[in-house]
């Protein structure tokens, strides 16, 4: 308490949140994930489209760090190139390693050519082989002969920017619908209100699926990407505009609003100034924890196959390609982009949950 | 060790863990309580009252353990066996009862009370269902609960606050244990059925032959209730001797100014203790209470922890009693008298505030899409006025509408019916139906002043901030920043606080100083009204006396009206100049404070003034009391609103409204005031002085 | 008690009739419909239809029509002749197809619901009892995963497990020499013996969020001082959990039971198509893809009727639980 003394609220809630492991490691992760969506030309190891069909289904290959050579043993990581032959009773093709071709690896590469966020060209590569003209799977190839990895980290910024605009559209409807509800009262909330039980007693998925499908295919992508972040608000905002007047509910009656009233604070700089500093860290707790269910919710659309649709590169796109059990039987590393949305899913949950525990600094 | 002892505390210490940390909740405690006798625990909040009940009953919380001592109840040491040992779960409940503060959260709301009493009988006495029916019966009967038979069946929301204490004590007498545990029963009450229960326990303790632990904070309950009294500072015992002893001639430094910072009738400054109670992390080395002694000796009180001594048949812990006495010269100095006198014959100014037959009517709505509307009368035709430099307190029960009528006033609600008189930009005029920007005009020179001192501080704001706000958001906009400064760093010294402390925010201040934050908030635009709505409910007994001065010292030095509102007579009492009776939406009776205190004209002034409790008054024999509760506001009588709960009501009561009228200087709406002997405190008994002990 | 049932069912009637709405004008509204996909089928065969022939088709199918008509007819045709339609894909009556399918659609969803609160409420029970012990952090853990993992991965990680290491295909309610025959014992048995995989599908998301939330209700009440009281009276510890904070805490997970039957049935849709059930999951998303408009319409309609059903159950069941809402429907009666 005596070391307290200076401190502000949004201190101690930051106090209080870093006592929260989980949440911070929530936060760490939710922070590489991120960061990984800003820098996905970067960090891929190759371009989402680049395929090579002799690599169909190839399986993910081994980094070995030493490199034996004429010369000795050196610290060079690589692996071994791939050789395939087809089983023809199975008719499966089944890869070696070819121990005789090493294909040396090395950090901030020349590699294939992309423009970064679309617009700057480079070739630059976080990781890759040496040589260009080369490939490697680190985590395989699909059915094209496309790298998983590079498909993964180019979904993770459709997939992770889709849950916040989602979400960002959900809260300015949320805020909007539910600021208006708990301002005037009485019967325009009473009217809202309705309207919030009433679609939340709607099964969503049917009703996304129902929008979604009305989505020409022939829409262009970006526009798909809003339709869809679109389609996912409209039933998103509900809950959150339910927080913000619960919130809102409170707080009107709260003596430090009314003292603010009697202050000669205009209605504007009550709500500006007095009510959304004390509800703000609540709603940021509240949006964070909407944020995965927005990507699981793309993610189901665009497996369904109504959502993003190639070639927009997304989880769930990605995840078509583990629709039927023949392709996962034959290649288990098409998981990988579930992995990542698991991974996601959890560090967001981890920070919300860590947020809104600190979110009321006072309780016990 | 007297050997009449139902239950005996030696040495007990219990302390709370959190995390690596340890702290001392309760040291080395001891007291016995006698057969068929009332022990009352007192102290401040977080002196560990509870904790030693809680102790006794071995239902501490799992962050709490007991470190050492013995707890001998009829010869077992309950401090011995592990919690869950049967033989504790026999004598919880079967020979010792608990009731405690919130009878709402303490019964449960899933299951009808008769349920909850039979449960216990059927847990310790080996009876038939149909049986225990019968005795859950029998209790409420016992405990005077209406139609016991019926409200068996109903459920806690059912039932009014005093039922619900009623039906915890019920329970607890169930399986007819030796001993009761009262924590805090009444805090929860109206002081009308505080005296219903506190009557009934002593009833019951005289029919059953129970010993009662009686906890509390209130030094009037004290008073009443028990035959010893063991006063609690900081988990110690610091002072305990039988109640003459103890209330009239206190000992412990401690005691002497917690009877001295109670509100006196003079309206004279009260005595008061310098700062609050530390937390259990900070506590002093040496005695607990030498940082806020008077007397405290350096280099003794702050080192050495001074032991329990006898002195005249009272424990008490302190050095000045000890070895070490003739170091000490315990004369008390008295308040300072009069410096700043506001005796009650001091001339008031004009008129300042007038209420003219002010009503408000709340609309709540109902049905599935708001297509009912009930409508809660929640103020009735209310006149009043204010003058200048006058206190007018408003009293009366919760829920009567005194709260309301504030609000109304200060325009937080728009009064549904009637004028509200004040003067703006220079005339006097109606200001109900002010237009906002005109009502910002208003606030500039009538302020509120909050009960709760947690929630009417914005915690996202320094205090700086907070007494900045009227004065940047003036109609004349706001100050240039050296004078803004310079303003509220001299309204942190005027209401007592350092300025160096304003940059802090509300968390870190404690409930006494956050109410002074909240008066200087109040004073920044120079208002003449205050309207303070219990300033000092949620505060201690010694908090209260400092905001309590505070307020007065205001008034004498800037000539403010204030418009008291309070529950709390004995509050009312030393600060008020004119008193309004407030019951069920309407003002009963109006008279100045002495007139009301000593001779009231209404009914219900009177059954009021009789639930009283000061300490160190005798308590008269001729108590009313009154029965069920208030009426509902969305559908009251007809006639009179206290008719139904009267002693003295007749048919025509029933049937007509009786109208304010003035009676020998009170103004009463009563249609029988005139023939009615009506009686009051009686002066005589209240020491003229309270800091004239020693 | 009727009273407050009859308002429960009028209510109840307005959300229906909102819900045939949406339904309806979900599909009609966004541009393109039936005969646009044939259309455009047909040119990726090479075929051609000329504008009159469209025309014709539109008018076959009714689709000429403004939409609001034909909502009127839709619903017109339900009310009075319990026909929902016809289904274009199919070239069948909508009823004919929806039939088993929706029944299969609820049991699933029951069965699951049942699921979960016999697996979450004991685990949530422990969890806060016993807070912080091993058990409850494997739960804790357990739960955040389940909550993590979208339903439609969890089947695909469980089908390619089931495939790889028991070599068996665990898809669909039914063994193939059942999918098509009529109802008998054996046809139930084999279908409980499937049922399982698609009820832990879509269970486990729910299980998580419940144990949660029953951990977290039970936690704040086991410091109620209602607790304490009962503590004092001497009662067996176990007894009295049971007695007070659990069945305190069970309220609010009651009042929140409609959210999580509308999460089950909004989810069976996609853990339907991909583990191949033959409920309403995989037809809806073939009649929605087709523009397949009033076995869609139909489909949207009867589910969200089924979250509804949900509903009212958790009401009438909140109204059991609770005394004060049994009190306030009583008293209803009385005015």
């Amino acid at each position: 308490m005596t070391q307290a003394a200076h401190l502000s609220h949004s201190q101690l809630v930051v106090r209080r949140f870093l006592r929260h492991r989980l949440g911070i490691f929530g936060a760490i992760m939710t922070f590489l994930i991120y960061f990984v969506a800003a820098f996905v030309e970067f960090l891929a190891p190759h371009t989402p489209g680049a395929y090579q069909a002799r690599d169909v289904y190839a399986p993910p290959q081994d980094i070995r760090w030493m490199l034996e050579s004429p010369d000795g043993r050196r610290f060079q990581p690589h692996v071994y190139g791939l050789r395939s032959t087809t089983d023809y009773n199975t008719g499966q093709r089944i890869f070696e390693e070819d121990l005789d071709r090493v294909i040396e690896l090395g950090f901030f590469v020349r590699g294939e050519g992309y423009k970064f966020w679309g617009l700057v060209p480079s070739n630059l590569h976080f990781i890759g082989p040496k040589d260009p003209g080369e490939r490697v799977y680190f985590f395989g190839a699909d059915r094209l002969g496309r790298d998983v990895l590079s498909r993964t980290i180019y979904a993770t910024r459709v997939s992770m920017t889709i849950g916040l605009v989602g979400v960002g559209l959900s809260v300015i409807l949320g805020i909007a619908i539910g600021g208006v509800s708990g301002y005037f009262g009485g019967i325009v909330d009473l009217a809202i209100q309705r309207l919030i039980e009433f679609l939340q007693s709607l099964p969503s998925i049917p009703l996304w699926i129902g929008l979604a499908a009305a989505i020409p295919p022939t829409t262009p992508p970006i526009r798909t990407y809003f339709f869809i972040t679109a389609i996912l608000s409209i039933i998103g905002w509900t809950g959150l505009a339910r927080v913000v007047r619960g919130r809102f509910m409170s707080l009107k009656d709260e003596d430090f609003i009314k003292s603010a009233r009697l202050d000669g604070n205009r209605p504007v700089r009550i709500i500006r100034r007095h009510m959304v500093p004390n509800f703000l860290s609540h709603i940021i707790a509240v949006v964070t924890l909407a944020i995965p269910g927005m990507i699981i919710a793309e993610t189901s659309l665009s497996f369904l196959g109504i959502g993003l649709r190639p070639p927009v590169v997304s989880w769930g796109v990605l995840l078509q390609e583990a629709q039927n059990l023949r392709s996962i039987a034959t290649a288990p590393w098409l998981f990988l982009p579930g992995a990542a949305v698991v991974v996601a899913v959890l560090s967001l949950n981890f920070l919300g949950d860590g947020l809104r525990d600190a979110a009321d600094p006072y309780a016990n | 060790m007297r050997t009449d002892a139902l239950l005996s505390l030696k040495g007990l210490a219990v302390s709370f863990r959190d995390g690596r940390r340890r702290s001392i909740a309760l040291r080395d405690v001891g007291f016995d309580l006698p057969y068929a006798k009332t022990v009352a625990i007192v102290g401040e909040s977080g002196c560990g009252k509870s904790l030693t009940a809680r102790s006794i009953l071995r239902i501490l919380d799992s962050n709490a353990t007991i470190d050492s001592g013995q707890i001998l109840f009829e010869g077992v040491n309950l401090a011995g066996p592990s919690e869950k040992d049967p033989i504790l779960n026999s004598i919880r409940g079967g020979r010792i009862g608990l009731i405690y503060q919130e009878p709402l959260t303490a019964l449960s709301s899933f299951y009808t009370v008769g349920n909850q009493i039979m449960e216990v009988v059927r847990r310790h006495q080996d009876v038939t269902k149909a049986q225990a029916r019968e005795r859950a019966i029998d209790l409420l009967h016992a405990v005077g609960m209406p139609n016991p038979a019926q409200r068996l069946d109903a459920y806690t929301f059912e039932l009014s606050g005093g039922q619900r204490q009623r039906v915890m004590i019920a329970m607890a007498l169930g399986p007819n244990p030796s001993l009761l545990i009262a924590d805090e029963p009444t805090t929860a009450l109206d002081v009308t059925t505080q005296a219903v229960i506190l009557d009934l326990l002593q009833e019951l303790q005289q029919s059953q032959g129970m010993s009662i632990l009686f906890i509390t904070h209130d030094l009037g309950v004290v008073s009443r209730m028990a035959e010893e009294v063991v006063v609690m500072y900081l988990g110690e015992v610091v002072e305990h001797g039988t109640k003459a002893d103890v209330l009239t001639r206190p000992r412990h430094p401690y005691t002497r100014a917690l009877m001295a910072s109670l509100p006196g009738r003079n309206q004279r400054r009260q005595t008061t203790i310098p700062g609050t109670v530390p937390t259990l992390e900070e506590r002093p080395a040496g005695c607990a209470f030498a940082p806020r002694c008077e007397f405290a000796r350096p280099g003794l009180c702050d080192v050495e922890r001074p032991a329990l001594v006898r002195s005249d048949g009272v424990d008490v812990r302190c050095h000045a009693f000890g070895d070490s006495a003739p170091m000490f010269d315990l004369k008390m100095q008295p308040a300072p008298l009069d410096s700043v006198a506001n005796g009650r014959s001091r001339p008031f100014g004009d008129r300042i505030l007038g209420l003219q037959g002010v009503s408000k009517t709340f609309e709540k709505r109902e049905g599935l899409f708001g297509q009912r509307a009930r409508e809660i009368k929640a103020v009735q035709n209310v006149s009043l006025e204010l003058r200048q430099g006058e206190t007018l307190a408003l009293v009366g029960e919760s829920g009567c509408g005194k709260t309301t009528l504030g609000q109304t006033i200060v325009g937080l609600h728009r009064a549904t019916h009637g004028r509200v008189m004040f003067e703006v930009d220079g005339r006097v005029r109606d200001i109900t139906n002010l237009s906002v920007a005109e009502w910002r005009n208003v606030w500039q020179s009538m302020r509120m002043v909050f009960q709760d001192p947690f929630s009417s501080l914005n915690p996202r704001m320094t205090a700086f901030d907070i007494v900045a706000e009227p004065l940047l958001q003036c109609p004349g906009g706001p100050p240039p920043e050296p004078d803004l400064i310079e303003k509220v760093h001299g309204l942190f010294r005027l209401v007592g606080l350092d300025p160096e402390m304003s940059g802090r925010y509300p968390h870190a201040f404690s409930g006494g100083q956050r109410q002074r934050i909240g008066v200087a908030r109040a004073l920044a635009p120079d208002p003449k009204v205050i309207i303070a709505d219990e300033p000092v409910s949620a505060l201690d007994v010694s908090v209260q006396a400092q905001v309590l001065n505070l307020l007065r010292d205001l008034q004498s030095k800037l000539g403010l009206s204030y418009l008291f509102i309070s529950h709390d007579l004995n509050v009312v009492a030393s600060l008020a100049h004119r008193v309004a009776v407030m019951y069920a939406g309407r003002i009963v009776e109006v008279a100045e404070t002495d007139g009301i205190l000593d001779r009231p004209r209404h009914p219900y002034s009177e059954a009021l003034l009789s639930a009283v409790l000061t300490p160190g008054r005798i308590h008269q024999d001729r108590r009313v009391r009154l029965r069920g509760g208030p009426p509902d506001p969305s559908s009251l009588p007809r006639g009179c609103v206290f008719a139904e709960r009267c002693a003295y009501a007749t048919d025509a009561c029933t049937r007509i409204l009786p109208e304010m009228h003035n009676v020998g200087g009170h103004w009463v709406a009563c249609h029988h005031t005139e023939d009615l002997t009506l009686h009051g405190l009686r002066n005589e008994n209240l020491p003229a002085n309270p800091a004239s002990y020693s | 008690m009727a009273r407050f049932l009859a308002r429960r069912l009028v209510l109840m009637l307005f959300t229906v009739i909102a819900i045939s709405v949406i339904s309806f004008f979900i599909i009609v509204l966004p541009p393109g419909d039936f005969v646009d996909r044939l259309v455009q089928e047909a040119n990726q065969y090479g075929e051609n239809f000329e504008p009159h022939e469209i025309e014709d088709l539109r008018r076959n199918y009714g689709l000429d029509r403004s939409a609001v008509e034909q909502y009127f007819v839709w619903v017109g045709n339900i009310l009075f002749r319990g026909d929902f339609g016809y289904s274009f894909g199919w070239d069948l009556p909508v009823s004919d197809l929806i039939g088993q399918r929706l029944g299969l659609t609820s049991l699933l969803s029951v069965v699951t619901l049942l699921f979960i609160w016999i697996v979450a409420i004991p685990v949530g029970i422990y969890s806060a009892v016993r807070k912080y012990s091993l058990g409850d952090y494997v739960f804790t853990f357990l739960g955040f995963i389940g909550l993590a993992i979208p339903n439609f991965l969890l089947a695909l990680v469980l089908l390619y497990i089931s495939f790889r290491y028991f070599g068996q295909s665990v898809g669909g309610l039914f063994s193939p020499e059942y999918v098509n025959a009529p109802w008998s014992l054996g046809r139930i048995a084999d279908l409980l013996s499937h049922l399982w995989i698609p009820v832990i599908v879509l269970g486990t998301a729910g299980t998580a969020e419940v144990i949660r939330k029953i951990r977290a209700n039970l936690l704040d009440e086991l410091h109620r001082p209602y607790v304490l009281t009962a503590r004092a009276k001497g009662l067996d510890e176990t007894h009295l959990l049971l007695k007070y904070p659990v069945r305190h805490s069970l309220n609010p997970f009651v009042s929140e039971l409609n959210d999580l039957f509308v999460k089950i049935v909004s989810g069976e849709t996609i853990v339907a198509v991909v583990l191949g059930l033959q409920t309403t999951g995989p037809l809806l998303l073939e009649a929605l893809k087709e523009e397949d408009l009033y076995l869609a319409s139909t489909l949207i309609m009867f589910l969200s009727f089924l979250a509804v059903l949900g509903t009212l159950f958790s009401d009438l069941l909140l109204m059991l639980l609770d005394p004060k809402i049994r009190r306030q429907a009583a008293s209803q009666e009385m005015m």
